[in-house]
């Protein structure tokens, strides 16, 4: 006997130093296999128990402690689907899984045998669930109901071979029995159904792993000859579910809690020994959430999040308004811009049996059989560690139950949509969003609205199921008896160029800007009339160097500026409105003139204080109001009698007092003004949190909106009264040569 | 006054003042500047030469003088080239004390062995005529073959030492002439060894009209072979590996394609060590199966035969289709066996070796396919023979390898001591052509992880798989 497993250790050890490929494989130590009772399932015949087996090495109480549910439940069955998706049907809490809830095997052993742990659990044979874990493997053969060991398994002292005592990192595989769709073998087209219910991530939301193109698979995807992304960048450059998802304790991935640490402490090398770290690994891993583990300290299990691998700002050099976008935008919502595979929509249980509607496809989960479009997800905002809000991309599922509880005895169909977060299927390159008009513009992916199923009669208005830092900014509405989700980013504060309208505004706007036409309209058909009844009586005039160089220099290039300041503006208000002018281009160009009408003012400014002109602008100390009222009377009477200007111009008199009284109200108040919204508004991603102080995007750009519109009004009615000079087109070409004929008055004379 | 003028420059000015900024602010181009095309050349109209030759033509070489007539160079042109040579300009090897020229001339491969003493159907493939011994004049204009390249006639075929077989209308051929087509070029390059597919792994019939599915730039652009392979004065770029040393006048993916052509850094960085077709030319043989192993030691057997498997007079084969390249590291220079090299008998000798390795900083990741075969060599001398297979006292005829040995060393001045055994020889392909669509190029699993294992780290040199070794420290 004793020879025997000599003969097997040495052997074993040969092994061991002979295959140095496969030594991580068998760097682990042989063990028996005990059940519940600590005794050896040989001799008893019965079900395994992973605690005590893997508890003779391992801390299973510490692990058992510092595990999330669904970890320390696997010998749990998930209820029906709808179960989980309220959240409310958690059977085991963490730290009290039952010492025999564990399943180490399901990720731990080479090749799990996933499918026969359902069987056993779905007959009722939980307690044998984990032993049906290693069916198949050459340990446990199944013969009719029941397993029985096999004795070739194990060598002379009880322990199991070294074939099969090899144990390791979970494999992806693994990990997706659970949690999702994970496909590795890349020269094996994909093929699956995604209603399964234990593919948890992938019935919700659609979210596949797989380094394999999608074009590659074996699913009957809409325009899958173009799909030629794979499933998931992060599994095509052979990242594992543990590279991010990793135990709390692994000394490879440990960090130290920022918060603890002396301020000079950059680094901290600090950490467990391999040893400690294998005996009482944390099976809480990165990325859980308080959900998962409610008695995780602190905010849940800090994962690397994208920011924490990637340099956004090294890779965004392109995207105008990086901070902005960065401030806004999380990477799922660009990187994620499509699901390919039906994901759940509707769960509905009113009725006896449980009916599940899906999106992304014909209404059913088959992918393979039936053609999929794939979905968009809906765009939400949701608030993140920083403390910031960013918008990101979820599934909503609606969910349909009978309230028997009602006082009257009636029952009644209650709806509630749920979010489900999205971070894997994650695109590069080509497949990410990059056409600014995909957000900005009046149809925005921001605001693409998510069908939530039919309307059912006779229903308690859905309700939004709260879901931690998802904020429901959107409405649901009801269009031809089918609901919908329409997100509406500015329900958070956020303002979104191009799409985003504040109606007011505009009807204010363009309420003063119609009035000034009127007005115009009015006031030139007067004039026209009363100058055929009565022709001005032409005095003696002269031509007078009105205008240097200079002035008309910066005067023709801040009125050509702001006209494109306009137009721009409005082509980032509405994009495609001039459809040669990109939403990209109109911003950059309204930024560049932008700061040219702001460094053209100052230098006129200067010029105007350094050769004293500005006194042209400045209201005279003594009776300007009564100057005002005749210059006003000029305008509403005089000018169609033909009567002269109350104040002719002159060099020394170029603004008469009603211009004075506009100039300065444009110069000092409108102007400014919209200078300043403007710089806060480009400024939004240099001072985020300035801008928001300020009332942020959602009041700063309608305020630069109704302030435009102001401009414009002047704008018209500058043009317009330019011809009310000596003849219409006396003060234009005055600006354009400088040369302007005056009336000569006889006390000039 | 007013002034015209003054009005204009100021409305100039003004202009210029918004445009300026608006011009020097705009966004940098970020889309790849370097366009592929701007390197390929249009195809040059074919001239009619219907009315320019009246024949009658009752050889090759009447063809050729009247081709002079108007392209005098021609002829002095191609005569420098490997086309008319079949070998190289002299070199120096270590272990030879005179320069050496090599070529399919003098050159030892692992198919049909070699030229010498079996002329007449090797130099079938000769842009000359009459090619029959040691002997030919290499000097002689009227021996070149004109058509063989620029044949559009579609009937001129070439037989034994490159003579038109009988039947071939000469003066259609000659009316017919073109700029050299995928057949002119296929008609040799993809036929080498002895039949279509034969050889190189990546040269083939299926590229005379092939879909983008067997290669991206001859199938989706319509790229015919001049298009990569420029020519100027009769000299087409382009080294063969099995019998080029140097990369010399070679074709490069460089040569349209700038080396960061990648949107993505991590697989631009790979181009400091890894060949574009590595991973673009991720099968070799895509559609016609090619001749991966050959074992001469069992030829001249009475054995059922095919021609996929076993010929009397040629011995055992294996085709292989849809190959996985084997990979090596590669600096475009490559050691060749010359005649007379001694080799280990009991030992793989490569005929043909790809230069470099891990520390080769010219040197980058290739794909190969490897020709492996048992052929005859002198079993005291310790060096490959050149039988005579072909011929009336070939072991074609004569099933004898003595004979053939002697024979053929006596053809390529080689002493034979009267002993042959037969060893185990490699020679490399490279796989250059059949680039796959960039939708079928290999990705990170194919060689990294646990996924296809294309690359044997270890065997380049690596400590480990880069992914988590870390690349390569030049």
């Amino acid at each position: 006997m004793r020879r025997t497993f000599f003969i097997l250790l040495t052997f074993g050890l040969l092994i061991t130093c002979l295959a140095p490929a496969g030594w991580a494989q068998t760097m682990h130590p042989l063990f028996p296999l005990l059940d519940e009772t600590g005794g050896h399932v040989l001799k008893s015949g019965n079900a395994i128990s992973a605690v005590r087996t893997c508890g003779q090495c391992h801390d299973a109480g510490y692990i058992i402690a510092n595990s999330t549910r669904g970890h320390a439940s696997q010998t749990e069955l998930y209820g029906p689907p709808f179960s989980r998706l309220k959240h409310s049907a958690q059977t085991v809490a963490a730290g009290q899984a039952s010492a025999d809830a564990m399943n180490c095997f399901l990720c731990h052993f080479q090749q799990p045998n996933n499918r026969a742990r359902l069987e056993a659990l779905s007959d009722g044979r939980s307690d044998w669930a984990v032993t049906a874990t290693l069916e198949g493997s050459g340990i446990v053969v199944k013969s009719g109901a029941a397993w029985q060991y096999q004795r070739s398994a194990f060598n002379a002292a009880g322990e199991l071979l070294p074939a099969y005592a090899q144990m390791q990192d979970p494999k992806n595989e693994q990990c997706g029995y659970c949690h999702g769709q994970v496909h590795t073998q890349n020269k094996i087209p994909l093929v699956f159904e995604s209603g399964a219910p234990e593919l948890w991530s992938t019935f919700t939301t659609g979210q596949v792993f797989s380094p394999q193109r999608i074009r590659e698979s074996g699913l009957n995807l809409a325009g899958k000859q173009e799909l030629n992304r794979p499933w998931d960048v992060h599994s095509e450059r052979l990242l594992d579910c543990v590279s991010c998802h990793f135990a709390l304790n692994n000394p490879a991935h440990q960090q130290a809690d920022p918060a603890n640490q002396p301020d000079h402490l950059a680094y901290s090398p600090r950490r467990l020994d391999i040893r400690e770290y294998l005996h009482r690994p944390s099976h809480i891993l990165a990325g859980s959430t308080a959900a998962d583990a409610p008695d995780l300290p602190g905010a849940a299990a800090p994962m690397r999040r994208c920011e924490g691998c990637h340099d956004y700002n090294k890779t965004h050099d392109w995207l105008p308004f990086k901070a902005r976008h960065a401030n806004s935008l999380t990477c799922e919502t660009c990187h994620i811009p499509r699901l390919y595979v039906p994901a759940a929509s509707v769960v509905d249980l009113s009725g006896d049996e449980a009916v599940i509607r899906y999106r992304g496809g014909d209404g059913s989960a088959d992918a393979v059989h039936h053609l999929a479009g794939g979905f968009q997800p809906v765009i939400l905002p949701r608030a993140e560690r920083d403390g910031r809000v960013r918008l990101a991309p979820f599934n909503l599922i609606t969910t349909w139950e009978r309230d028997d509880k009602e006082a009257d005895g009636a029952s009644r169909l209650r709806g509630e949509v749920q979010p489900y977060g999205i971070h894997h299927t994650i695109a590069h390159g080509e497949y990410v969003v990059r056409d600014c008009q995909t957000c900005h513009d009046r149809n925005s992916m921001l605001s693409a609205a998510l069908p939530l199923g039919t309307e059912r009669p006779g229903a308690m208005p859905l309700l939004w199921q709260a879901q931690t830092g998802v904020l429901p900014a959107g409405q649901i509405t009801a269009r031809a008896g089918e609901l919908y989700f329409n997100p509406s980013p500015e329900m958070a504060g956020f303002y979104l160029l191009g799409h985003t309208r504040v109606a007011w505004v505009h009807i204010l706007g363009s309420a003063v800007l119609l009035l000034t036409l009127a007005g115009i309209v009015l006031h030139a058909y007067l004039r026209i009339r009363a100058n055929k009844r009565k022709r001005a009586g032409e005095g003696p005039t002269q031509l007078v160097y009105m205008y240097e160089v200079y002035e008309r220099y910066w005067h023709w290039l801040q009125a050509i500026v702001i006209v494109g300041l306009i137009f721009t503006g409005l082509t980032i208000h509405a994009p495609g409105r001039f459809a040669w002018l990109s939403f990209a281009a109109a911003v950059r160009i309204h930024n560049v003139l932008a700061g040219l009408l702001l460094f053209n003012a100052f230098l006129s400014l200067f010029y105007h204080f350094a050769s004293g002109k500005i006194k042209t602008y400045l209201p005279e100390s003594s009776g300007f109001f009564s100057q005002m009222y005749s210059q006003g009377r000029y305008y509403l009477g005089g000018i169609f009698k033909g009567e002269p200007h109350p104040f002719e111009k002159s060099l020394q008199k170029k603004l008469n007092p009603l211009q004075k009284i506009t100039y300065l109200v444009i110069l000092n108040l409108l102007l400014p003004l919209q200078i300043v919204s403007g710089i806060l508004i480009a400024g939004a991603q240099i001072w985020p949190d300035l801008s928001a102080s300020l009332g942020g995007l959602g009041f700063l750009v309608p305020a630069h909106s109704l302030l435009a519109w102001f401009f414009a009004a002047f704008l018209i009615l500058h043009i317009y009264l330019t011809t009310t000079g000596h003849t219409p087109l006396a003060n234009i070409k005055a600006m354009i040569s400088g040369w302007e004929k005056v009336a000569v008055h006889q006390e000039e004379k | 006054m007013p002034r015209k003028k003054s009005t204009y420059f100021l409305i100039a000015l003004v202009l210029a003042s918004i445009a300026l900024p608006v011009w020097l602010l705009r966004p940098g181009d970020s889309s790849p500047s370097d366009d592929p095309w701007s390197y390929v050349k249009a195809h040059k109209n074919k001239t009619d030469h219907t009315h320019l030759l009246k024949g009658p033509f009752s050889s090759g070489s009447e063809v050729t003088l009247a081709c002079l007539e108007c392209h005098p160079n021609a002829a002095r042109d191609i005569m420098k080239t490997s086309h008319w040579t079949w070998e190289s300009q002299p070199f120096r090897v270590a272990n030879r004390p005179e320069p050496v020229r090599l070529g399919k001339k003098n050159a030892i491969n692992n198919f049909c062995i070699g030229i010498q003493s079996n002329w007449p159907p090797c130099t079938a493939c000769h842009a000359g005529y009459g090619w029959s011994d040691a002997d030919f004049d290499f000097s002689n204009q009227e021996l070149v073959d004109c058509l063989v390249c620029h044949d559009r006639s579609g009937q001129y075929i070439k037989g034994d030492s490159g003579l038109p077989e009988k039947g071939v209308d000469l003066l259609a051929s000659a009316r017919s002439v073109g700029n050299p087509t995928r057949e002119n070029c296929g008609g040799c390059h993809f036929r080498g060894g002895g039949g279509d597919a034969v050889k190189h792994g990546d040269l083939d019939g299926s590229l005379y009209f092939p879909s983008e599915e067997i290669d991206a730039h001859m199938g989706r652009h319509q790229f015919i072979c001049t298009d990569c392979h420029k020519t100027s004065e009769h000299d087409i770029r382009g080294r063969a590996f099995c019998i080029s040393q140097t990369d010399t006048g070679q074709v490069h993916c460089t040569d349209c394609h700038t080396e960061t052509l990648h949107q993505d850094e991590r697989i631009n960085r790979h181009v400091a060590s890894v060949g574009c077709p590595t991973c673009h030319v991720p099968y070799g043989a895509v559609k016609e199966g090619t001749k991966t192993h050959w074992d001469w030691s069992q030829a001249g057997q009475d054995l059922p035969e095919d021609e996929h498997e076993y010929l009397k007079i040629k011995g055992r084969f294996t085709w292989e289709k849809n190959i996985i390249p084997e990979y090596r590291w590669y600096n475009c220079t490559s050691e060749h066996y010359l005649l007379g090299d001694r080799i280990d008998p009991n030992g793989i000798t490569d005929l043909n070796h790809p230069n470099g390795d891990i520390r080769d900083p010219k040197a980058r990741i290739m794909p190969f396919k490897i020709h492996r075969a048992r052929q005859i060599y002198d079993a005291k001398f310790n060096y490959l023979i050149q039988p005579n297979t072909a011929g009336p006292d070939g072991f074609w005829s004569k099933f004898d390898w003595d004979t053939a040995a002697r024979i053929g060393s006596e053809a390529a001045g080689m002493a034979y001591s009267g002993q042959y055994g037969f060893a185990d020889t490699e020679m490399y392909w490279t796989l250059t052509h059949m680039v796959a669509t960039k939708d079928k190029a290999l990705q990170c699993s194919s060689c990294h992880g646990e996924g296809e294992k294309r690359l044997d780290w270890i065997q380049l040199g690596y400590p480990g798989d880069p992914l988590t070794y870390g690349s390569r420290k030049l």
